[in-house]
């Protein structure tokens, strides 16, 4: 409970960062409205012309978006700066967080939040609840449900997957350029179904970096889109737990591993 | 001026080959991008080809292809603003004004520069390798393009100088960014060819300029499109944003405000 109350404490510190540029706040408010408006706009361009991508109508399509926007919009807010990590080791500055007497997972895990990316999290939200409504699907409580479990699903996902690359920085002192190389892959898993990738892509997207967990399983579930919903609430149960193991193993010999650098 | 653009070419190649692990990761990205976005364009040719009119498979995936080998280069992320931001914040911003160059051509010549290196290790080489890998036909026109992509450039460049101004005013810029890459995004014709778009839409865009950077140029690479027209729209383009931005750095130059130091 203690660590919860210091954790908000340090996350309200944070905050007050954002009086610094006020104009350039408010615009990244609305330009983030804009990124996620014109993407999907973009879509909706495409299948206006071609009504249905791979069997994905446009609905279909902005629901995966906006699961996917609503998960890393969260992440983004409270867990992006993980990837920070790096620099803490290579500097030495990780050497405060094993003096201080708190856990220093918690300390990094609170050390900023990102206030504009919480507009990602309700467009998302928004978008998706929208999307759910035109593809007449009822919103009943089971389906409220799978979809908040949807999203702490994902936003586990995007930390588990950061975190885990981010430990490698103990033995590396450098991370981010294998953190860049999924950029991509995350925009591509962002924007269409993967089911219009090969199979190397989709192994890739569901097993080595899963983020087609995050949105495209998911709303095969939440859409009705397959008949046995089981099968893929396992697979994606048992690859966030290997992930978790996974994380935990490298932060946990990474902490006895470091011995500090920089001056 | 020659001098400081080859001093230039030098230090934007050396600091984009720096880090071995940045550079591959870079291209990575870019082989992705063209992947994912091939197998978008050859599924939906697949469920219906008679929507791409006059523009076959081939063609279009050179289109989508270049377009984002281009954008390595073309980049709206990465340019003058950017580095103009981050030496107001730091108060280096001091160090560029006092330097017997306009702030406009030293911006310019850093921009030529990053523009040609990012052009030859990344832009070409996964361009060519791609067009290999999905064994494509190079049926392109090399003269039209290559004007038009260098007047593309400019305008490209003539709307970061713009943005780099408005970071003087409000000293910081990942806002007007978002509202920048938006625009780019869907105006230019960089991700969905405008001939998809319907008229609506495009009664708005032709009195942009965004699709004078990406869109018609593009068209002209895939032998389609107007030389003429689109470079004498380029031409008014350049001229018009040039003004915007001269009378903007009139109005800023009254107001800089060095931070740091």
């Amino acid at each position: 409970m203690e660590s919860i109350q210091l954790y908000f404490d340090l996350i309200k510190a944070g905050l007050k960062r954002f009086a610094e540029y006020r104009s350039s706040f408010i615009a990244g408010f609305f330009g983030l409205i804009m990124i996620n408006g014109s993407s999907i706009l973009l879509i909706w361009v495409m299948l206006k012309n071609f009504h249905t991508l791979n069997e994905w109508t446009f609905w279909q399509i902005v629901f995966n978006y906006c699961l996917f926007l609503s998960c890393l919009g969260f992440h983004n807010t409270f867990f992006r700066h993980i990837s920070d990590l790096e620099n803490h080791i290579v500097n030495g500055t990780f050497d405060r967080f094993l003096l201080r007497p708190v856990s220093p997972l918690l300390q990094l895990a609170s050390e900023k939040i990102s206030i504009t990316d919480l507009c990602d999290f309700t467009t998302g939200m928004i978008g998706a609840l929208f999307a759910a409504k035109m593809l007449h699907i009822q919103i009943t409580v089971g389906f409220m449900l799978g979809f908040i479990l949807s999203i702490i699903n994902g936003v586990y996902v995007f930390t588990a997957i950061l975190f885990s690359v981010s430990c490698i920085s103990f033995w590396t002192m450098k991370s981010k350029s294998i953190l860049y190389s999924t950029n991509e892959i995350q925009e591509s898993v962002q924007h269409y179904p993967i089911s219009i990738f090969n199979k190397a892509f989709k192994f890739i997207v569901t097993v080595l970096l899963p983020y087609g967990l995050v949105n495209y399983y998911p709303s095969l579930i939440l859409l009705n889109k397959v008949n046995v919903h089981w099968v893929y609430v396992i697979m994606i149960a048992l690859v966030d737990m290997i992930y978790g193991v996974i994380g935990a193993f490298l932060w946990r010999r990474g902490l006895k591993r470091y011995n500090g650098s920089g001056s | 001026m020659y001098r400081v653009l080859c001093a230039y070419l030098k230090q934007q190649y050396s600091s984009l080959t720096a880090y071995k692990s940045a550079f591959c990761m870079t291209l990575v990205n870019v082989f992705i991008r063209i992947y994912a976005y091939a197998m978008l364009w050859m599924t939906l040719y697949k469920q219906n080809a008679s929507l791409f009119g006059n523009i076959d498979l081939n063609q279009m995936l050179l289109y989508s292809i270049f377009s984002i080998s281009l954008s390595q280069a073309f980049t709206w992320w990465d340019g003058p603003h950017i580095y103009v931001e981050e030496n107001i914040k730091n108060g280096r911003i001091i160090c560029d004004l006092l330097k017997p160059m306009e702030l406009k051509t030293q911006l310019f010549l850093r921009t030529l520069s990053s523009t040609v290196v990012n052009l030859c290790i990344f832009t070409i080489p996964s361009f060519l390798i791609s067009t290999c890998f999905f064994k494509l036909e190079l049926n392109v026109n090399i003269i039209g393009a290559l004007i038009t992509f260098v007047l593309g450039f400019l305008l490209l460049f003539s709307m970061n100088y713009i943005l780099s101004l408005i970071c003087f005013l409000s000293l910081d810029l990942e806002g007007y960014l978002y509202i920048f890459h938006a625009l780019i995004a869907f105006c230019s014709g960089q991700v969905v060819p405008l001939w998809f778009y319907p008229d609506f839409l495009l009664g708005i865009i032709n009195w942009l300029p965004f699709k004078y950077v990406f869109y018609e140029p593009l068209l002209l690479f895939i032998r389609n499109g107007n030389l003429c027209q689109t470079v004498c729209f380029q031409v008014i383009w350049i001229f018009i944003l040039s003004l915007i931005g001269r009378f903007m750095w009139k109005c800023v130059s009254k107001k800089i405000v060095v931070q740091g130091g």
